[in-house]
Formats: structure tokens, C-alpha cells, sequence
């Protein structure tokens, strides 16, 4: 079996053979970097990146022989793993009792303090600013400027209106620019 | 749908500034990482299934049953029964309070005064709960067999008077002396004619 093989072929071989797992060993291959990627860009630290990224297989694996295919499997698996990371960020904030402003000033703390963090200032200012938008707000923003997402796939994923994923990314891009300019 | 131009071309409407700038990723993960994610997400989905079987097993199913009984009544009287137990026990308290303190206090240095009555103790222990037949202090007398003591006694017997041995014995000698041996008159009248040819009736008169 190659990583070749498409994702419906990927599917049929999961739900009717006894080679689930390793359909799904292909399927993990293929999906984990650009999850781990979303994941991380919303969450910042790689340890709880990679926690829910870990977390969204196993729900994944549950629920697979479910999946209607209603939508592509790579956006189906999107949509999970923005769930998860903002599930989780939610969960912090009830946990410690923090208002969303102590979340986004505890993602910048860990910009510049934890490890795993390349050295690079034009793109530790550029993360700042990402993280002084809204929490939706930064999700389009990433999902548009790093993923290159069309709004059509990105309304599956955000379960949001295509207009407002444009108004929300273009309010987001002025903000980031503003913020870029602001020194 | 758009394609991969359309939305460079959205960003550098709304900011040359962002469309021109070299998109590098800040985040670094650790090394290998990406080749062992999959490895660890199989271990558990494993754990899980395993566990998941485990809930759906038939163990599980099975209705879990008390099989030991308590007599009529007992968890009824049980309170109060614990009750009286600590009330009483509440009485009690100070003076073992006092008494755990002072006990705590010199456990140490009565420890070292005591060990050698103690060593003392264990001996004396272990003495006497050795067998009976054990003991090298048994009696030397009960170690001599009859014949010895017969063979003795027939060797010496010049040596041994009435009057000696009678001064050794006390009236509690003479009792066991007596004990189990019924004398009759006739007895007494035979062994006064064997004397000197005195009769009961001599004594009786006298």
C-alpha cells in the first residue's frame, strides 16, 4: 500500500478490510503535519500541540466509520482539530478562571520564553500581532494566510458564512499591518 | 472554488505589505517528531480498545453479588455499637495522652537500660519452655535407678539407727509413712507377743 492511494480508496480500505490499522498509519502519515501545523499555530506550545493533535486521531479513529463524506476528509479532519484547540484554550481559561486577555498574554509569554521557537523577529512580531486578534479572528487569519484556505472550504471547517470569513480576514489583516507599522 | 492566485492576490489588495514578506514558520518541533506521532497515537487507540473490550466483556455484564452474610440486624446496631466504643474511648483520652507522651519520652533511654534484663528475660524464656527431659537440671537422685539405691542402702545399713533416722523424719514423714497401711489389733497383739510376750489387754490396763 502507498501514500498514493486516495482518500475515499484510504476510507474503503479502513471500514472494509482487516488492514484498518494500517489504512490508517497512511492516513496519520498524510494529515499530521498540516494539523500539527493548524493546531499549533492556535494553541503555540508544541507539548499541548501535541496532546490535542493526538487527541483529534483517536477521535478520529472512533468515529471514522461514521464520517458521511459529506465534506472532503481533509476538511472533516480540520474541523476537528480547530474544535479540539479551541476546547482546549477554553478549557484553561475555566480551569485557572482567566479572561480571554491572560490566555492570548500567556501564548505571547510562551513565544519568547519556551523552547521550540526559531530565532527569527520579524516573524516573532508577526506571531504577536496574530495573537493580539480575536481568537476566530486569528483562526481565519492563519487558516487563510498560512494554509492558503478558499473561504468555501474554510466555511465547512469554521461552520461560518463565507461573507463573514472575508469581512473577519480582511478586519484581521488591517490589524496585523497596523501592528507591524506600529514601531 | 479559489485557487492558490486568487487569494495572493486578495492579501496584496489589502496589504502589499504582508503579500511581499517571505512567510517563515516561527515554530520548530522536536527532531523526529513527525515519525514518531503515529507510532504513539496506535499505542493508544490500542490502550483504548483494549479497555474498551474490557468494559464490554462479560465480567463486566456480570451482576456483582454479595456473597457474605451479616447477622439480623447488624448494620442497625453497628452506630450505636461504634458510639459507646468512642465514648468510652473519649474518657480515656487524656490519660493516654499523658501516658503516650511520657511513654515516648523514655522509650529510648529505657530501651537501653532494659536490654540486658531483657536478655536476662529471653534466657529465663526460653529455660523454661524447653521440654522437661531437656533440662540438665534434672534432680541427680532421680537419676539413680532402684538397684543402686537397694545395693546402697543393704552396704550401709550398719551405719543407719533407729534413733537417727526417726530424728530426721517430722510428723508429716511419718503420715506418709503410715498412708495406705491399715493396721489391725490383731497386728499390734502379734507383734507385742513376738516382743516379750505382752498382750493388748496389758496395755489397755496399764
Amino acid at each position: 500500500m502507498t501514500l498514493q492511494i486516495t482518500d475515499a480508496e484510504l476510507l474503503m480500505q479502513f471500514r472494509t478490510t482487516d488492514r484498518r490499522e494500517e489504512s490508517y498509519t497512511i492516513l496519520i502519515r498524510r494529515y499530521q503535519e498540516r494539523l500539527y501545523w493548524h493546531i499549533r499555530r492556535i494553541v503555540i506550545d508544541h507539548d499541548d500541540a501535541n496532546d490535542i493533535l493526538q487527541n483529534v486521531f483517536i477521535k478520529v479513529w472512533k468515529s471514522l466509520d461514521g464520517f458521511r463524506e459529506d465534506s472532503q476528509l481533509f476538511t472533516w479532519l480540520y474541523r476537528i482539530a480547530t474544535n479540539e484547540s479551541i476546547t482546549f484554550l477554553n478549557s484553561k481559561k475555566k480551569r485557572f478562571y482567566l479572561p480571554i486577555e491572560d490566555v492570548t498574554k500567556e501564548l505571547k509569554n510562551k513565544l519568547t520564553t519556551s523552547g521550540n521557537f526559531s530565532e527569527s523577529k520579524t516573524e516573532l512580531k508577526l506571531q504577536e500581532a496574530i495573537l493580539s486578534l480575536p481568537e476566530k479572528q486569528r483562526i481565519v487569519f492563519n487558516l487563510r494566510y498560512y494554509d492558503e484556505m478558499p473561504y468555501e472550504e474554510m466555511s465547512r471547517v469554521l461552520r461560518t458564512s463565507e461573507g463573514a470569513l472575508k469581512a473577519s480576514f480582511h478586519h484581521a489583516v488591517k490589524k496585523v499591518e497596523k501592528f507591524l507599522l506600529a514601531d | 472554488m479559489e485557487n492558490r492566485n486568487d487569494i495572493l492576490n486578495e492579501l496584496k489588495q489589502l496589504s502589499p505589505l504582508l503579500a511581499e514578506r517571505k512567510k517563515e514558520n516561527l515554530f520548530t518541533v522536536p527532531e523526529n517528531y513527525f515519525s514518531t506521532v503515529e507510532e504513539n497515537v496506535m499505542e493508544k487507540i490500542q490502550a483504548e480498545s483494549v479497555s474498551h473490550e474490557l468494559k464490554n466483556s462479560g465480567l463486566a455484564a456480570f451482576k456483582k453479588q454479595e456473597m457474605f452474610e451479616v447477622p439480623y440486624g447488624y448494620f442497625e446496631r453497628l452506630p450505636n455499637e461504634i458510639l459507646q466504643k468512642t465514648s468510652r474511648k473519649k474518657s480515656l483520652t487524656i490519660l493516654e495522652s499523658v501516658s503516650e507522651y511520657f511513654q515516648y519520652s523514655f522509650r529510648l533511654t529505657h530501651l537501653l537500660a532494659a536490654t540486658p534484663m531483657l536478655a536476662v528475660m529471653i534466657l529465663a524464656i526460653v529455660v523454661i519452655t524447653k521440654p522437661v527431659d531437656e533440662i540438665e537440671t534434672i534432680s541427680p537422685l532421680a537419676q539413680i535407678s532402684n538397684e543402686e539405691i537397694s545395693s546402697y542402702l543393704s552396704e550401709n545399713i550398719s551405719s543407719l539407727d533407729e534413733s537417727s533416722i526417726v530424728a530426721q523424719m517430722n510428723e508429716k514423714s511419718f503420715n506418709n509413712l503410715n498412708a495406705g497401711i491399715e493396721v489391725q489389733n490383731s497386728d499390734f497383739e502379734e507383734s507385742l507377743n513376738d516382743l516379750n510376750g505382752i498382750t493388748l489387754d496389758d496395755i489397755q490396763n496399764l
